[in-house]
């Protein structure tokens, strides 16, 4: 027997020792249960709730840096410009939606047609539509609503990134501009109109707005036309506004 | 019109897709327009001018930098224009090989003549671009008629008349101790000798339309003004008095020559016609006046004078006789040029101990330098679109011909090692 056990089993042999340690092991087994008891409470009454993140693209005319971190600026060379051009509005290209405002739809996620107890008459429920759409967005003219502008498209929300599109997006602007040869030709934006089919293939392109250089918006076309078929769109077919801009990104 | 107010409700109705639309943004490049050119047929006529005449015209489509051929070993249809009468060509086909565009045609001589017909497709539309189109030269001169043809198809595509059919005449000593004056293509390639009298020979000027040149020579003995006929035909000594005569300029289109001469000890600018009139006096001053250069419309001159201390560039309104000083920043500017468009006047302004070109408007409110370097730049002349400049500069060691887009970017040197070379004019378009 080794010196070492004998202090134990003196330990065990006493009745006092042998009382403390039950009430330990009663203790431990309380404060076991009661922690276990918790948290399945709390898993049944506190649901954690999930943070929603929207992911914006940021428009680049937004990104320039503040005077501030950039203290020491090298005084570039006065540039030879042809002609002293007003400052356009720097173009936003690397987004898949320029938003001017937050759509109706995707800012008030409230039901447009609210569940009104009395019954309405489809022409009365007309009527109010056509007024909240009035109020929202009125129409400078009523016989030209529908003119095609660069600003009216909006898909998948304002600005929101479109996991889906987004890759697309990318492909179609890669080809495009692979395909556009004389974009030195240009100094406006020429748009166009375009309707993609499911498979990609490009049924309708129209000159959504010229560029006011008649050889600037063919050599646009013929990029467009060559593009025919984009890669297939991933929700089917759809419209698209292409516009080319002449300047070169980094 | 009760139910205007629904019209809104109902296109949203009618056109679901445009609710539906994205906005894709496609940026550019500086890829320059792909072309298929098939060689002109010949007939027996045309047979031996067929390859120099395809060589020039490629040549002058590439040097556009806007359009540029396609390498025929690349075609699937033919490198030669089968039938120039066709009412339609297989588009798809050269639509395949990445041509944008087809250019076909025929090539004849007849008395002496050479005349190339032409037509122009838009591959991607399958479509004509234009009319069929004719030119004709000496067949002489059957590489500017390649250049010619090439600049018309280059203007097709893009609105811009081509560069290639305009030639840069310069003074170079090619490495001799005489000066004397040449001529090359605007690329810079064909340089010839256009005088050969072993003299200093100085400051050629081309006519508006291209056939004269004007340029100063110390072939008699002192400065003298001479003129020069396309072909190298020698033309008459201009103004025949014992006056010393600098330097002459065409005045825009009236053919009038603005001549820089010395009478009595005082330099000013007198306007002479080629047929010998009298010289009239165009400046008064005491001072000493040099380098006219005329706006566009004739009514204005640029020149340099020193009568407020220092050499500085004035305008003079031709029609009121008032003149006013343009530059004001720097001690010295110098050799001003004023751009066919009439929107700039391009001049050297001396930064340190070197020159620089400068652009300047000619309001005078606006100026910006257009190349600058640590060596002297000097003598900016205009390509007849005013999209591009000559110059020379020394920026090498020797005094060299240099070519430089309006936006300062292209800096090309033209005279490489072609001795010292200075005064570049640029010529209208020839045809």
């Amino acid at each position: 027997m080794s010196a070492h056990y004998a202090p134990l089993e003196s330990l065990l042999a006493s009745r006092t020792f042998r009382r403390l340690l039950a009430f330990s092991l009663a203790g431990h087994l309380a404060i076991f249960l009661v922690l276990t008891f918790r948290a399945h409470l709390n898993a049944v009454l506190i649901s954690p709730s999930p943070v929603l993140v929207n992911l914006v693209d940021v428009p680049k005319r937004a990104a320039a840096p503040p005077a501030a971190a950039k203290p020491v600026e090298k005084p570039a060379p006065p540039k030879p410009v042809v002609k002293p051009e007003p400052p356009k509005p720097k173009p936003v290209v690397n987004e898949v939606v320029i938003p001017e405002e937050p759509a109706p739809l995707a800012a008030k996620p409230k039901p447009v047609a609210k569940p009104e107890p009395a019954a309405k008459s489809a022409a009365e429920i007309l009527a109010e539509l056509t007024t909240r759409v009035e109020e929202r967005n009125p129409p400078p003219e009523p016989a030209a609503p529908s003119a095609p502008g660069p600003a009216a498209p909006i898909a998948g929300g304002p600005g929101v990134f479109d996991p889906m599109l987004s890759p697309w997006v990318a492909r179609v602007r890669s080809v495009v501009r692979q395909n556009w040869s004389g974009a030195q030709l240009c100094k406006g934006i020429p748009s166009f109109a375009v309707e993609i089919e499911a498979n990609g293939r490009l049924s309708d392109i129209e000159l959504a707005e010229s560029s006011g250089d008649r050889y600037c918006d063919e050599s646009a076309e013929r990029a467009v036309r060559k593009s025919d078929p984009l890669p297939a769109p991933p929700r089917g077919a759809m419209s698209v506004v292409l516009a080319l801009n002449p300047k070169e990104t980094p | 019109m009760r139910w205007l107010p629904l019209l809104p409700l109902l296109l949203l109705f009618a056109s679901p897709a445009s609710a539906q639309g994205i906005r894709i943004d496609v940026s550019g490049s500086e890829r320059a327009i792909p072309v298929a050119v098939q060689r002109f047929s010949v007939d027996e006529s045309g047979a031996a001018a067929s390859e120099e005449f395809y060589q020039g015209l490629v040549a002058g489509i590439d040097f556009s930098s806007v359009v540029v051929h396609v390498n025929p070993e690349a075609f699937v249809e033919s490198k030669v224009t089968r039938d120039f009468a066709a009412p339609a060509v297989p588009c798809e086909n050269w639509r395949a090989i990445g041509a944008e565009g087809l250019v076909q045609g025929e090539l004849r001589v007849v008395q002496g003549k050479a005349q190339a017909r032409f037509r122009v497709w838009d591959t991607s539309r399958c479509r004509l671009l234009g009319d069929v189109g004719f030119r004709e030269l000496d067949r002489a001169e059957l590489g500017l008629l390649a250049r010619v043809v090439a600049d018309d198809i280059v203007e097709r595509f893009s609105g811009r008349r081509g560069l290639s059919s305009t030639q840069i005449a310069f003074v170079s000593d090619n490495g001799r101790r005489n000066k004397e004056i040449w001529v090359m293509e605007a690329d810079g390639s064909g340089k010839r000798r256009v005088t050969n009298n072993g003299s200093i020979n100085l400051f050629p000027a081309w006519s508006p339309d291209g056939k004269t040149l004007l340029y100063t020579s110390f072939k008699a003995g002192m400065s003298e003004l001479f003129l020069l006929y396309r072909g190298n035909k020698p033309g008459a000594r201009l103004i025949k008095t014992a006056d010393e005569k600098y330097r002459g300029v065409w005045q825009a289109n009236d053919g009038n020559i603005a001549a820089v001469v010395s009478r009595e000890g005082n330099t000013d600018i007198y306007s002479v016609s080629t047929n010998g009139t009298a010289p009239q006096r165009l400046t008064e001053s005491r001072a000493i006046e040099t380098s006219p250069t005329f706006s566009p419309d004739g009514r204005k001159m640029a020149f340099v004078s020193d009568r407020s201390g220092a050499p500085q560039v004035w305008i003079k309104d031709l029609d009121s006789g008032e003149e006013h000083r343009l530059t004001y920043s720097g001690i010295y500017n110098a050799s001003p040029s004023w751009s066919p468009t009439g929107e700039w006047i391009a001049y050297a302004a001396q930064t340190g101990d070197n020159f620089d070109i400068y652009l300047i408007n000619p309001e005078g409110t606006f100026t910006t330098p257009l190349v600058t370097h640590a060596r002297s730049d000097d003598d900016p002349a205009w390509s007849p679109d005013g999209r591009k400049l000559a110059f020379s500069s020394n920026r090498r060691g020797r005094r060299e011909i240099f070519r430089v887009d309006i936006d300062g970017n292209n800096v090309t040197v033209l005279t490489d090692g072609f001795g010292n070379s200075t005064n570049p004019s640029w010529s209208n378009w020839l045809e």
